[in-house]
């Protein structure tokens, strides 16, 4: 008899002590409820999720290394670095006919963004890519929509003229390379003048690499900038370091502040500093700050340049309060 | 059959609609049977819409989400728009099915429901017939129910629907004998089965309320709550329908309005065992506030309809919280708490309300002089 009522006992408590979580469950509602009225309003994406890309186009040099990146071969370039294709989008020294991806295939591994020496491509935040037919998985970057048959015509339509392109520019070199060649003979004949030619070599390098691109078309546009491209790089690597402090203008001062070291020297090195510190890249977690500086550091790469950004100001203000100090 | 006080809302109609005066003779009784007819099956869906969005809001409060939000403001208009998709539907009769049960058996769960509309009064006069049989009248009414989801079970010929219809057999019967006691217990207390008769006693201070007149009144309170929770086979009593282990019971091999149609009449059931608790214990339509209860004119009618309503809704809610609280119990659990639990408490809760009402008639606790003769 005593279970009996006990065991009443324990039920009654056992509910109402449920009941009351229930109840204050329901009475804070408000407070709690994690619903996400989904397509009314979206959750916050993180920063660095994966969602379809987004190019910026004017910073392409099209040199296909995030196609020959791309683990599924699902990107598609075309376009030239030869001359300025009609109807084409600009890219930096490159005109891009075509630049489609197929999220049909992509896997979104992110490995195309990776070896981009511009750091042009970038995955984005759009994630919900819904279509009715196979073809519509295929997206214009240059245009940030379906890639279509229009867009197509045009890519078919232009390869002719690619390829008239790439031939004037073969041409050309070639007229080039064997200027160069009748000038090395010149100049292996006076020996004195070995110093003089030191300073033609790069010429007579990329002239060296006009021939086999000759030879083999399409291999030879993105060889041809990566050679272009290694002598521009190493120097970055370089200023590394100090490039790091100049980026962030705020720690860059205090640096140059304690350090009054020999004068001239300190103004010297500092000059050639804010040029080349933006282009360095600096630690790439800081994406956003990062890309800022890369488009300045290809431009400002051009002296008298009249696009300065307010970071350029910041770097170049750096050596001024030095030389104030000096 | 039974007499019918002359307030009662047939007679009333026949007031209101001159024009069915004017149709010949032998066309009045139908007339009227209709358009009384209509007024219970208009309560019954319209409690159905909002009871249906009400438990979603609920549940979904309850469970830290938002519920409905796409259709009307709050996604009120919601259970409409699920009400015409289903309309909508296919109506799908299995082919082994026994047909004319199948279309039946709906029907006649409805018809249940519709049944025990008839009396519940919503006012003094606001009754459809205020039998002097009342309580005992719902009591048998109740049961038809039943017929329709045992109609149901069998005629769909799926072992699922057979189970949760044999289940919901033997619960209600099991849980009609409490149900029993405790409306006796209340007839002891009010000496009257009509149900306006058990209201009217109620009247004056909420002192006055059947769960207030003895010392055990709250027992039969719970236990007729516990009881009418079995009754309406809703959670933790929901073993009919118990989706993880029948599917979904009687209604598995119902769709569309068939299905919408035994929907509509577990709402309307739902309602009218609120209603019932508010009636039987917490004074039914009168608020408990002597100068509000003795208003007249139509304001006095929409504030005693009002009070109805609410203490129904309060009811309402109290199941759907029980529901979204509790799991479901074990077979054997149901009858233990049936036959070892609410009928001996009931028994001696009765005895007891019976010795009290032959020692100290009248008033409950008023006749002890804790507030004496307040309003009435
Ligand atoms: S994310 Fe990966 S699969 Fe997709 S385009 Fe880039 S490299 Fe190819
Ligand atoms: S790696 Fe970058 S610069 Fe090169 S083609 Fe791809 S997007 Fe353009």
């Amino acid at each position: 008899m005593g279970t009996y009522f006990r065991e009443i006992y324990k039920v009654s408590k056992s509910i109402v002590t449920g009941m009351g979580i229930t109840w204050r469950y329901f009475v804070n509602a408000k407070k709690r409820i994690v619903t996400i009225q989904y397509p009314h309003e979206k959750a916050k994406i993180p920063s660095r999720h994966r969602g379809t890309h987004f190019l910026e186009t004017e910073k392409c040099i099209l040199c296909y290394q995030c196609s020959n990146a791309c683990p599924v071969d699902c990107i598609y370039i075309e376009g030239s670095r030869d001359g300025t294709v009609s109807g084409s989008h600009q890219g930096k020294g490159a005109s891009l006919t075509r630049f489609s991806i197929d999220y049909g295939l992509c896997i979104y591994c992110n490995l195309c963004c990776e070896p981009c020496p511009t750091e042009c491509i970038h995955m984005g935040q759009q994630f919900n890519l819904v279509s009715t037919r196979r073809d519509e998985m295929m997206n214009n970057l240059l245009t940030d929509k379906v890639y279509n048959e229009a867009d197509h015509k045009f890519v078919v339509g232009k390869r002719a003229e690619i390829d008239h392109l790439a031939e004037e520019k073969k041409r050309i070199k070639a007229e080039k390379a064997k200027a160069a060649a009748a000038a090395k003979k010149a100049a292996a004949a006076k020996k004195a003048a070995e110093e003089a030619a030191a300073g033609d070599k790069p010429e007579a390098k990329e002239a060296g690499a006009a021939k086999p691109a000759a030879k083999a078309e399409k291999p030879a546009a993105p060889a041809k900038p990566a050679a272009e491209a290694k002598p521009a790089a190493k120097p970055k690597t370089d200023s590394a370091p100090k490039a790091e402090g100049a980026a962030k203008p705020a720690p860059a001062k205090p640096k140059a502040d304690p350090a009054p070291k020999p004068d001239v020297k300190a103004e010297e090195g500092a000059k050639p500093a804010a040029p080349k510190a933006p282009p360095a890249k600096p630690a790439p977690e800081e994406k956003k700050e990062a890309d800022k500086p890369v488009t300045e550091s290809k431009e400002s790469a051009k002296p008298g340049d009249d696009k300065k950004k307010e970071d350029d100001k910041g770097s170049s203000s750096g050596p001024s309060e030095e030389e104030k100090k000096s | 059959m039974p007499e019918t006080t002359t307030g009662a809302l047939i007679y009333q109609i026949l007031e209101l609609l001159p024009f069915l005066k004017e149709l010949p003779e032998f066309l009045h009784i139908p007339m009227l049977m209709f358009v009384t007819g209509l007024i219970p099956v208009t309560v019954i869906s319209l409690v159905g819409l909002v009871g249906v969005y009400m438990e979603r809001k609920v549940s979904a409060f309850m469970q830290i989400r938002l519920g409905p939000m796409e259709y009307g403001p709050w996604g009120t208009l919601q259970t409409l728009a699920d009400g015409i998709k289903l309309m909508g539907k296919e109506d799908i009769i299995p082919r082994e099915a026994d047909k004319p049960l199948f279309i039946l058996a709906p029907i006649a769960a409805f018809v249940g429901v519709f049944l025990l509309f008839i009396a519940i009064p919503f006012d003094r006069d606001i009754i459809v017939v205020d039998l002097n049989v009342g309580i005992f009248y719902l009591a048998a009414v109740a049961s038809i129910e039943v017929v329709g989801i045992i109609m149901a079970g069998w005629a769909s010929n799926n072992k699922w629907s057979l189970l949760g219809a044999m289940r919901e057999a033997a619960q209600v019967v099991a849980y009609e004998i409490p149900v029993g006691i405790c409306l006796v217990t209340v007839v002891i207390v009010s000496g009257s089965f009509s149900m306006v008769d058990i209201v009217e006693e109620q009247k004056g201070l909420f002192l006055n309320w059947f769960i207030f007149r003895n010392p055990v009144m709250w027992v039969v309170f719970i236990a007729f709550i516990i009881a009418s929770l079995a009754e309406l086979k809703r959670a933790p009593f929901d073993l009919p329908e118990a989706e993880s282990e029948l599917v979904s019971g009687f209604h598995t091999e119902y769709s569309g309005m068939r299905f919408s149609i035994f929907f509509i009449a577990e709402y309307g059931a739902m309602f009218v065992a609120s209603a019932l608790i508010a009636i039987l214990f917490l004074g039914g339509y009168y608020t408990g506030i002597p100068f509000l209860d003795n208003i007249d004119g139509i304001l006095g009618i929409l504030i005693r309809v009002g009070a109805l309503f609410g203490k129904a809704f309060a009811f309402l809610f109290l199941q759907m919280w029980i529901r979204w609280t509790l799991p479901r119990i074990r077979l054997d659990q149901m009858f233990y708490l049936c036959y070892k639990v609410l009928v001996p408490f009931g028994f001696v809760a009765m005895i007891i309300t019976a010795f009290w009402q032959m020692v100290l008639p009248g008033d409950g606790f008023m006749s002890l002089g804790w507030a004496p003769g307040l309003g009435k």
